[in-house]
């Protein structure tokens, strides 16, 4: 019955989006201008005229090689380029010395003999188009122009501010590298191929963003990944056209396969050896200039239950930990909720001991265990929120002043019972055991807590179903979330999520990513004395 | 063939959705009654009957390995007999779906919620049920991969919580029920659970490998039948003659768990995990009610029968039966001869005039 | 996400909406009268159940809330912990459901675990009360029952001594019991299924005020069908325990073979066998009982280094403990109640002769013949082996 509002409200939605299209298109068509002029004056008119005659815009004219008749100029933006770099691999060659010259007067080959002869700078690109010089000047290159030649030579001498390779605080680990991504996109690509040395390591790098231009590289170890999956995140990537893209989320929303569900099907990370162990297992990394935060993909569920550490702890020590993680996992979603449903419900379920305890703690308080089961875990929520927002000691304060005020507070003054608090406070730390899933968990447990209150038990199994049936949908770049628990696969079962396997029993790459080239080491790599004791023979013999 | 799924699903995910789906409710009704303490005897006996008939309607499924039994009926019997025969069928999915929900708002309302209306449950159920089918056969089957597993795990571990309550002394004396009882009981367990996996036609085109049919029917049926077996033997070793008294046996059996230390009750837990299996078997019910409507009626999608198909189911769900003890008497006395028409006379009717008629005519050999 | 997928999930979200109209079980805690015990008698002058209903004051019955440890003395503030509330009704349901009329809060039965019966009430048959507690889904099938020779009411309204909620209290006095054996545990559920039988007769635990107004356990009451029909001691009780192989402790106390004083055996352990013979229309019943025990204490001064000492100890305990099961099996032959359930045996061993014996099973039972095999076997002496003795 509301067919046809609807309609017409679509039919108003294409139109509006179609303008917007032929806007986008127009001012793309107006960017593309011709090539550039053959005199520098002109050249640099129109730059400056491009670019608004802004004030960080440096524009050096000079003499080549002590003639006064060959002139050039160098154009840069101030603060992304390294000043001192410029006048010594530029200024100072350019203006002192004169190219060997291969004896022609053409500009273009003057041009040339500059580049091969004088500049001693290692990146270096001739351009002839005026929206390509235009971009690398904003990209922070330094952009060669001389008289009489229609080219230009593009100079990477990159030198903005920039912070140090610090560890993450995100993803703090006990035993393992300290190093972390930063916001420069070479720099992390750098710290990527120092993990990886492999020459089949492909870095792929496009664009996007029409006015940010912002780049993104793709990475992903050529004979491990699926074709299939770099083909499709490309096709993905290409398809964005917005004006732009500065931050890993933005980007993931652009490419997810299900972005209006609640939980996250592309992973992220800031730590390279992270990002190196999962190229390995023949995923794809997205790197965003701008951000240290890396994107991974295909992501499933379980890997928000994996920490490097698992890795670098004793086997045994880190499947104990995993399960630790599912349990925590799962109490954080479940705990509210099962609280409301056996205060309200399931009575029976209680010890009669604990449950004389609670009861006695409960009485007098004014409102249903429900209310305030959802208000406490508001109150959780607010205090976060003001926690994190706010300069580190004053957040402090905050979390402190809510903890103990309210929470201390509004139990003496019988307004929740005290097993609540518990069960509110003892939820907020297991929710942070699995920091990736903070978003998706603190929205389950607020849906279950709801249905709790209406349906006790019965609530929280439709719930958990409606969820699990959600999630059984979701498909990451292809690969199904749930995998490898559903799709059931077994060996991925037993290597990497009901035990942490042995190093050298990993001897599959996870099956379920799909990628080429499945077996990742020897099968028989376990380590152990030589057998027979042909070690000692041989020490002998070199005695 | 249509498109109407295009998901496929492996022979392993159809045998957990097959067992889920024959012990998604015999669990908490407990067919077998009649047969007293040789219940556990009754349903091997019937797990073996209805072989009977799983080999006949997978058998015509292997004759057609592409196409759904209604399909079948409609490529075997012309399109009006054929559309009248499937309509049929798909009745029994409907029918079966809301008598599957009836069971279980009947045991909420009675165990756990007597004061929720019945509506309420039998509402959620389909709405958790619409929603697993609106994503698909592979999502169906891929919530079976993980419920299932956690089902069995509490079945054997209340086993194990009750293994100092079991009296061997009680099922003795072995085969007190007189065998012309014995044999009439294990048909009606052999028509409810196991014959209805005739619904199963409904899915084997989706298969990897359709000829995995029959197989993977077998093997479900046996794990199944093994599994109510082990919950036979659990509740009549349990609860001896209180058995043959109880509304709900495994529910009673369940009760009388004591924890060791911990003065708790924790049937709900229990009931929560019948719950999860007979959404599956309400699922797949649902599905291949729709899926039957969509194939009859030639729509090109599923989705438009999903919602409307459940709130039918869930109406019917509430007028089929005034109570408890008309549901007993229909599952014990009418549901036996009245399920036998669909599970074994249609497939076998279909199956001879296929012969018959030397259908399918191109065969790609069988 | 699809459109459907949003309309699907709006009429999720809309159902659940529309639910939120009623909380229909929504029960907080607090409005929860938690029965700690109950009590069936038969009110005096109508002849209706008169239940009595100990239930539960969270508060005061918090555990460690408030001064514990004032002892004996202040038995009034350990009464407080607990209302004790009475209704009348024709069923039991109907004087549930009366209480509330005197009473604030809805009773909550899951956390029952004791039940008393009065003599008066268990006499006119129980049926009704165990209806009550298998029929409805609340009360528990493994709370325990008991049967007093007095009211049923006034054990409940007697204050506890260890614990704050007497009715806990019985509950613990009885598992405690297992240590002496000298009274039953019999659960609902254990009741029930001797009134499923034909021919097995319910038994249930003895509960009484002594006379200091103290709740005191042991001996055994017999029903004959729903009915009772007296009660057993504590030595019959013990009998009969060792037939059913209940006995999970206990102490046996025999003479030494010197004369010298006695020896307490502690039970281990002990398993029964129950075998049946027919024969036309005679049965015979092989009752076998295994029994292990150490040895507790000695008044005398026996060696008890010496094999043959403790053999013929070992000779005494079965002795003893024949005569416990011979006690009991008199005693059951003049109620004419079968309690150890040998109908039921010889029902699992000879089925087809059973439907001959069952409609004579009550004369069957008083001329049966019954064969005691005890095999007492002592394993440890304790800590010395010789007595304590110059």
């Amino acid at each position: 019955m509301y067919h046809k509002p609807r309609r017409r409200l679509l039919r108003r939605l294409k139109r509006e989006i179609a303008k917007i299209k032929m806007e986008f298109a127009r001012e793309e068509f107006n960017s593309q201008s011709a090539g550039l002029a053959a005199t520098l004056a002109a050249n640099l008119d129109a730059i400056r005229r491009e670019l608004n005659n802004s004030s960080d815009l440096i524009i050096r004219r000079f003499n080549l090689g002590g003639s006064y008749q060959d002139l050039g100029a160098i154009i840069y933006i101030d603060g992304l380029v390294d000043k001192n770099q410029v006048e010594r691999s530029i200024l100072r060659p350019l203006m002192l010395m004169k190219a060997p010259s291969s004896g022609r007067p053409d500009g273009d080959d003057r041009l040339a003999d500059i580049e091969l002869g004088l500049i001693t700078v290692g990146e270096i690109k001739r351009e002839c188009r005026l929206t390509q010089v235009i971009e690398a000047v904003l990209s922070g290159k330094t952009v060669l122009l001389i008289d009489g030649s229609q080219k230009a030579l593009v100079i990477a001498t990159p030198g903005w501010e920039k912070r140090s390779v610090n560890q993450p605080d995100s993803e703090v680990i006990v035993k393992g590298p300290r190093d972390g991504f930063v916001e420069t996109l070479r720099t992390n690509t750098a710290l990527l191929r120092r993990k990886l040395g492999d020459p089949r390591l492909a870095l792929e790098t496009l664009q996007v963003g029409t006015r940010t231009k912002t780049e993104i590289c793709i990475a992903y170890l050529k004979d491990i990944a699926d074709p299939k999956l770099i083909k499709e995140i490309k096709q993905r990537i290409n398809r964005i056209n917005t004006d732009g893209i500065f931050s890993a989320g933005a980007l993931e929303e652009f490419l997810e396969d299900a972005s209006l569900s609640f939980f996250a099907t592309m992973g992220y990370t800031e730590r390279p050896d992270v990002v190196c162990s999962k190229l390995l297992e023949g995923r794809a990394a997205v790197f965003i200039d701008g951000t240290p935060v890396v994107l991974t993909a295909p992501f499933l569920f379980i890997e928000n239950f994996q920490s490097p550490d698992d890795y670098t702890f004793k086997l045994f020590f880190g499947s104990m930990i995993r399960w630790v993680r599912y349990t925590a996992f799962l109490i954080s979603i479940l705990l509210p909720a099962v609280y409301v449903a056996l205060v309200s419900f399931h009575q029976e379920m209680i010890p009669t001991q604990l449950l004389i305890t609670t009861a006695a703690a409960i009485e007098g308080t004014p409102f249903p265990v429900v209310i305030e089961a959802l208000v406490m875990g508001l109150v959780f929520e607010i205090l976060r929120e003001a926690g994190i927002r706010l300069p580190r000691p004053i957040g402090q304060t905050v979390s402190i002043i809510g903890a103990l005020v309210i929470g201390e507070a509004t139990v003496s003054a019988g307004l929740v019972g005290a097993p609540l608090i518990i069960v509110v406070a003892f939820t907020a730390i297991t929710s942070f055991v699995t920091p990736t899933l903070v978003q998706e968990g603190t929205l389950i447990r607020f849906a279950l807590t709801i249905l709790s209150g209406f349906l006790g038990a019965f609530g929280i199994t439709i719930g958990l179903l409606a969820i699990l049936i959600h999630m059984a949908s979701l498909r990451s770049f292809g690969v199904p979330y749930l995998s490898p628990i559903t799709p059931m696969n077994l060996r991925d079962l037993s290597q990497d999520v009901l035990i942490r396997a042995p190093w050298w029993a990993m001897f599959t790459r996870p099956k379920v990513i799909g990628g080429q080239n499945r077996a990742r080491q020897d099968f028989y790599s376990q380590p152990g004395p030589t057998r027979d004791g042909q070690g000692e023979a041989a020490d002998e013999t070199l005695e | 063939m249509s498109q109407l799924e295009r998901g496929k699903i492996s022979g392993t995910q159809m045998v957990y959705l097959l067992v889920s789906f024959a012990i998604g409710s015999s669990i908490i009704i407990a067919p077998g009654r009649g047969a007293g303490h040789d219940a556990w005897f009754a349903t091997i006996i019937g797990a073996l009957e209805s072989m009977v008939w799983v080999l006949i309607f997978t058998t015509l499924a292997r004759r057609f390995p592409d196409q759904t039994i209604v399909e079948i009926m409609e490529v075997v019997f012309g399109p009006f007999l054929g559309k009248a025969l499937a309509v049929c069928f798909v009745w029994y999915s409907f029918h079966l779906c809301s008598l599957v929900i009836g069971n279980f708002t009947d045991f909420f309302t009675t165990v756990v919620m007597p004061e929720t209306p019945c509506i309420v449950f039998a509402v959620s159920l389909v709405l958790v049920s619409a929603f697993a089918v609106h994503n698909g056969l592979e999502v169906i089957a891929r919530c079976g991969l993980v419920l299932l597993p956690i089902a069995v795990f509490l079945i054997i571990s209340t086993i194990f919580l009750e293994l100092n309550q079991l009296d061997l002394k009680n099922f003795l004396p072995f085969l007190e029920t007189p065998w012309p009882r014995l044999l009439k009981t294990a048909h009606n367990i052999a028509v409810f659970p196991f014959g209805e996996t005739v619904i199963f036609g409904m899915i084997f085109p989706y298969l990897n490998q359709p000829r995995d049919g029959r197989s993977r029917t077998v093997l479900g049926i046996l794990l199944a039948a093994f599994i109510l077996t082990l919950l036979y033997l659990r509740s009549i070793g349990v609860l001896g003659a209180t058995r043959s008294i109880a509304t709900y046996p495994a529910l009673e059996a369940v009760k009388l768990i004591k924890v060791p230390f911990l003065n708790i009750r924790f049937e709900i837990i229990v009931i929560i995990n019948f719950l999860t299996l007979g959404f599956l078997k309400i699922t797949t019910l649902h599905y291949s009610t729709v899926l039957g409507l969509a194939q009859i009626f030639k729509f090109r999608a599923l989705r438009p029968l999903i919602i409307p198909v459940g709130i039918l189911t869930v109406l019917l769900s509430l007028i089929n039966f005034q109570g408890f003890v008309e549901n007993l008497e229909f599952s014990e006395v009418g549901y036996p001869v009245y399920a036998l028409f669909f599970q074994l006379v249609i497939p076998l009717l279909t199956l001879i005039v296929a012969v018959i008629r030397k259908l399918p005519s191109r065969r790609t050999g069988c | 996400m699809k459109p459907w997928n949003k309309k699907v999930l709006a009429v999720l979200l809309l159902s659940f909406m529309s639910c939120a109209g009623g909380c229909w079980n929504y029960r907080e805690l607090d409005q929860l009268g938690i029965v700690s015990g109950v009590g069936f008698d038969l009110a005096p002058e109508t002849g209706k159940i008169l239940l009595t209903i100990q239930v539960i004051k969270p508060g005061e019955a918090k555990a460690g809330g408030g001064g514990g440890s004032s002892g004996g003395e202040e038995s009034g503030s350990q009464t407080r912990s607990v209302v004790v509330v009475e209704s009348t009704g024709a069923t039991v349901f109907d004087a549930v459901r009366e209480a509330v009329t005197k009473f604030s809060r809805k009773l909550f039965w899951p956390h029952n675990q004791v039940l008393i019966i009065g003599k008066e009430a268990a006499e006119q048959g129980v049926r009704r009360f165990m209806d009550f507690e298998i029929r409805d889904a609340e009360p528990r099938p493994t709370a325990w029952v008991m049967v007093t020779p007095g009211k049923a009411g006034d054990l409940l309204k007697a204050p506890g001594k260890m614990e704050k909620i007497p009715a806990m209290e019985i509950a613990e006095m009885l598992r405690a019991q297992s240590v002496t054996s000298k009274a039953g545990s019999f659960m609902v559920h254990d009741f029930v299924l001797r009134l499923l039988s034909k021919t097995a007769a319910p038994v249930a635990t003895q509960i009484r005020l002594n006379e200091k107004n103290e709740v005191q356990l042991g001996g055994t009451a017999v029903f004959i069908g729903e009915k009772l029909t007296g009660f057993i001691g504590k030595r019959e009780t013990r009998g009969l325990l060792w037939v059913l192989g209940k006995v999970k402790s206990g102490i046996v106390t025999v003479k030494d073979p010197d004369n010298k004083g006695k020896v307490s055996l502690e039970v281990i352990r002990s398993s029964s066998k129950i075998k049946t013979e027919v024969k036309g229309d005679s049965v015979r019943i092989k009752v076998t009982v295994s029994v292990r025990s150490n040895v507790g204490n000695q008044n005398g001064e026996l060696d008890l280094s010496k094999l043959e000492t403790l053999k013929s100890l070992a000779r005494r305990e079965e002795t003893a403990i024949r005569n416990e099961i011979k006690a009991a099996l008199d005693k059951a032959r003049e109620l004419k109640a079968d309690i150890f359930g040998f109908g039921e045996a010889v029902r699992r061993d000879h089925p087809k002769a059973w439907k001959r014996l069952e409609p004579r099973w009550d004369e069957i039972f008083t001329e049966l013949q019954v064969d005691l095999t005890v095999k007492a076997n002592i394993n440890q002496v304790g800590l010395i082996i010789k007595p304590i003795k110059p």
